[in-house]
């Protein structure tokens, strides 16, 4: 299976989301999220945050992102990314994947062992998406592995 | 933890790290610190033998993600198949 990287970056917001991965409209993949990176590149501060990694049905509105191909032999991705939410992707409540306090002075990584990734359906637009429902306004920054 | 499933690490001014699994009911990746309490970490689905998240315990079912995600394909393809 094919490996991409996205990096996600915005002034954080309360109500709008850091970025989203999801599923091509009209062809849709399975994708296997095994590894999260976020924290801050802003001048240190004592800010607490939570990052939330929620699953979405819709991919709203945001800035496109091009996903990094991990290994030069492998084809582009279909999947479509997304930084800087204008309009918020649809999210489906009670769907918490990665519910993450972090101080701003800190980052945070998590991996996933083969078999264990967060799943999302091949399905139209479906995907999910990174918020900080808790955090000042500054700029933060992600970085997500996954594979298709 | 025996087997984890995932890891995490914070790095800020010390490096904390502790083992994850990830719930075979809804996917919720639950944090395991050292020597924490098995009871306040949820359980294990006797159906589908594998771990679960708290609200996925206290729900009591057993609809394996995987089931779900077949689940909503299938929804979605019959849903293209009409349009």
């Amino acid at each position: 299976m094919a490996r991409y990287n996205v990096e996600l970056r915005r002034t954080a917001s309360t109500t709008a989301s850091v970025g989203s991965i999801t599923a091509d409209a009209t062809r849709p993949l399975r994708m296997k999220l095994y590894y999260l990176l976020v924290g801050s590149e802003a001048t240190p501060a004592d800010n607490p945050f939570l990052w939330r990694v929620r699953r979405c049905t819709a991919a709203g509105t945001s800035t496109a992102v091009v996903p990094t191909i991990l290994d030069p032999g492998d084809l582009v991705t279909e999947q479509d990314a997304g930084e800087n939410h204008t309009v918020e992707p649809t999210y489906t409540s009670n769907t918490e994947c990665l519910v993450i306090p972090l101080h701003q002075r800190a980052t945070f990584q998590w991996n996933a062992a083969p078999g264990r990734e967060i799943v999302t359906p091949a399905t139209a637009s479906n995907g999910v998406g990174l918020e900080t429902p808790v955090g000042a306004t500054v700029v933060v920054a992600a970085s997500l592995q996954f594979e298709v | 933890m025996r087997a984890p499933q995932g890891y995490a690490v914070w790095a800020g001014d010390r490096v904390t790290e502790c083992d994850t699994f990830t719930c075979g009911h809804c996917q919720r990746v639950v944090f395991v610190p050292p020597k924490a309490d098995p009871a306040d970490l949820g359980g294990l689905c006797k159906q589908c033998m594998s771990l679960t998240c708290p609200r996925c315990t206290a729900a009591m079912r057993c609809v394996p993600f995987e089931l779900a995600l077949e689940r909503a394909e299938a929804s979605d393809r019959l849903r293209r198949s009409v349009l």
